[in-house]
């Protein structure tokens, strides 16, 4: 079989990356197949491939979009699929999934811009301070704010509302970090703690003007607790079959779902230390 | 905004039209040309590039294929002027532009469930409205020798509608209903 991964230049910047995408490759070839990375520029040729991967940032206005689509047009299997691509970017369709499969989640509101003073306090009377304000197109918790009173929610969402014509507004949960459930079709392929920077209040988090990473500590799959398991399966199906990541907090009421994501990181000495087999469990689905 | 009401109108089992496929295969220029392809709407050699190569050669008409931009298309007469447009619309090659061959005269129209705000082009929008389901919208069209070719589509402005044509159509749909 003839596996396509379409990639960026910036999917090879970081080495950790790079030698993951090394992996997949090194994977499908030991499993007798072929492993081609494509870049914006190979587009037309899809076709000529059997199974697509994507590793390039997805969203529905990019390329990834694009070649995903035709990829499925053609007939191939893809990895990250349209439907999976269009509904995990958007924050406002994860907000209407969430609400009509009860997915536990922290409370939220759509906010269109309506700054009456009866709107602003409904917002916190229902969601209490501080709150989470995102964009429906975030990435990497860029364009993901924290407003901790009126006059900054109103700064903020008139600042976002600039490029989006709506946002989620969230309720706040604080915790240490956010559990990443890897799914695969369905089952869990790994588990991992992506903790919150000392100082911040998200994983990628901004301190004295800096851009910090909190560590990301890997926790074999068959440890993890049946209620995230079960929350984690029952939203992965309501998407789809493809490649999620699961951000889940856990609360002292539970747990709650923050996103779930397509196209998941996967970085060498990250979120497959300990559960070595994700490569060979993603190269299995493509060629199936 | 009309996007979100699709995609919420699906997550909760609604049948829409357009639904959020239709959409994206509609404003993706190279979502278009396929479906454009696989339903015999005529299209011409369209290709993506992210930067002027030897074999490219004007004349031709570009559309920007990224997030960013609506009304992108640029109509190029020459060869030395194609280098710098291509970087200009792939913003340093970091997008796709989708390039078409100039082959006719290049047309803007609007469709409105089917009918077209310019008479030559009636048959062609009817049955683009047939294939693709998008309500209105604006077309980039060239019309030559053999017809009507189809180039782009990006969603209409409130100015370019003819709102009488749209007001009967929903009547009609009404009571079809």
């Amino acid at each position: 079989m003839k596996i396509a991964c379409f990639v960026e230049a910036y999917n090879f910047d970081l080495k950790s990356e790079q030698s993951a995408l090394l992996k997949f490759k090194s994977t499908a070839e030991s499993m007798g197949h072929s492993f081609e990375f494509i870049f914006k520029d190979d587009i037309s040729k899809i076709s000529d491939y059997n199974a697509l991967f994507i590793r390039a940032t997805t969203d529905p206005s990019s390329c990834a979009y694009i070649v995903s689509r035709l990829a499925e047009q053609s007939g191939l299997k893809v990895i990250d699929d349209p439907h999976s691509i269009r509904t995990c970017s958007n924050k406002v369709i994860l907000h209407d999934i969430f609400q009509k499969n009860n997915i536990p989640s922290p409370g939220s509101i759509l906010f269109y811009g309506d700054y009456s003073p009866e709107n602003i306090d409904g917002i916190f009377k229902s969601l209490g301070y501080p709150v989470i304000i995102k964009t429906p197109y975030t990435r990497f918790s860029s364009h993901v704010e924290k407003a901790s009173n009126v006059a900054e929610f109103i700064e903020i969402s008139k600042h976002l509302l600039r490029k989006a014509k709506v946002l989620v507004v969230q309720e706040y949960v604080q915790s240490d970090f956010d559990w990443r459930v890897g799914i695969l079709r369905n089952e869990v392929i790994y588990l991992c703690k992506y903790c919150i920077p000392k100082g911040g209040w998200k994983v990628k988090s901004k301190i004295n003007g800096k851009n910090v990473w909190g560590d990301t500590i890997a926790v074999p799959r068959d440890s993890i607790s049946p209620e995230l398991k079960d929350i984690s399966i029952t939203l992965s199906k309501y998407v789809g079959n493809g490649l999620y990541g699961l951000d889940v907090k856990e609360t002292n009421e539970g747990y709650k779902v923050i996103e779930i994501n397509d196209n998941p990181s996967i970085y060498d000495g990250f979120e497959d230390v300990i559960d070595k087999d994700i490569y060979e469990k993603i190269i299995t689905e493509l060629i199936s | 905004m009309g996007y979100y009401v699709s995609a919420h109108a699906e997550t909760f089992g609604v049948e829409v039209t357009p639904n959020c496929t239709e959409i994206m295969d509609a404003y993706r220029n190279p979502l278009l040309m396929e479906k454009a392809r696989r339903n015999g709407i005529r299209t011409n050699e369209y290709r993506l590039i992210t930067s002027a190569k030897s074999e490219i050669n004007a004349p031709a008409v570009l559309f920007a294929v990224n997030p960013f931009t609506n009304n992108s298309m640029k109509v190029v007469d020459s060869d030395s002027n194609l280098p710098g447009m291509i970087k200009k619309m792939s913003m340093g090659a970091r997008f796709p532009v989708s390039l078409h061959p100039l082959t006719g005269e290049v047309l803007e129209i609007t469709q409105m469930f089917g009918e077209s705000t310019n008479e030559e082009t009636s048959g062609f929008t009817k049955r683009f409205y047939e294939v693709f389901n998008i309500p209105i919208c604006k077309l980039v069209v060239q019309i030559d020798d053999g017809g009507v070719v189809l180039n782009h589509c990006e969603p209409a402005m409130k100015k370019e509608v003819k709102w009488d044509i749209v007001h009967d159509k929903m009547r009609e749909i009404k009571q079809e209903l």
